[in-house]
């Protein structure tokens, strides 16, 4: 279903941002730019224990490899890499890799910066934070929705 | 006898799922085929989940498909109510 140039990848355990970005760098030696990120889950000075991920398996590959479409027709791209942790994850911990090759660093930049808007509010997933042994769900925020909307507006 | 009525599964992601206490098992009535028939024929047995499930921002699917509110289903095996997604 995926093209060969986009890789998503759900870990239910943790993962190496800097091996995937090996392995993605050297796939593409054609290339002139690759632009990565990487989101941790934060420390909030030793308030949080963990986060914990859910997804709909399944059906949260798909609305990401619709995601990583998208990328690829609004930017002359050589391939994407998304990574996402679901479980539960340690403060430190990778959450998410995303990494984006192109010609030039413009389009990668841009990819990379569209793949997490659309990642944080329009893949199906929910986080759930533990404080003192308390769980509580983690609702978008409206900054997420604005983030997300900034990209409609470039649209044709 | 009438042939088996197929059971459905109802699943419930993020905030909706503390709501509804887990998934359900259903065998639907033939007049639910679309997201407010479904909400609808919830709420008669749980109202305050019916409530919850009728709020704009709920997403839904469909044996695994995302589909639009006004879209009609035949059969479900698997349907799917959604809170706000929120990744990354």
């Amino acid at each position: 279903m995926m093209q060969k140039n986009v890789s998503i990848e759900m870990a239910s355990a943790p993962f190496d941002p800097h091996t995937a970005l090996r392995a993605f760098t050297e796939r593409f030696p054609e290339a002139g730019a690759i632009a990565s990120f990487i989101g941790q889950v934060r420390g909030e000075r030793g308030e949080v224990d963990a986060l914990i991920l859910d997804h709909y398996a399944g059906v949260t590959e798909s609305e990401i490899a619709k995601i990583a479409e998208e990328a690829l027709s609004r930017w002359p791209l050589f391939g994407l890499a998304i990574t996402h942790r679901v479980g539960e994850i340690a403060p430190g911990e990778p959450i998410v890799f995303v990494a984006a090759a192109s010609k030039g660093r413009r389009a990668a930049f841009q990819a990379v910066d569209f793949l997490m808007d659309y990642l944080k509010s329009e893949a199906p997933f929910w986080k759930k934070e533990s404080r003192g042994g308390q769980t509580q769900w983690i609702e978008p925020r409206a900054e997420d929705f604005e983030d997300k909307a900034r990209w409609n507006a470039q649209e044709e | 006898m009438k042939a088996t009525k197929l059971t459905t599964r109802i699943l419930f992601f993020g905030a909706l799922k503390d709501v509804a206490g887990g998934e359900k098992l259903v065998d639907l009535p033939a007049h639910v085929r679309d997201f407010s028939s479904l909400v609808a024929w919830l709420s008669e047995s749980d109202p305050e989940l019916g409530a919850a499930l009728g709020a704009p921002a709920i997403r839904f699917a469909v044996d695994k498909r995302m589909i639009a509110r006004d879209e009609a289903f035949s059969n479900p095996q698997e349907i799917a109510f959604m809170s706000p997604f929120s990744g990354g």
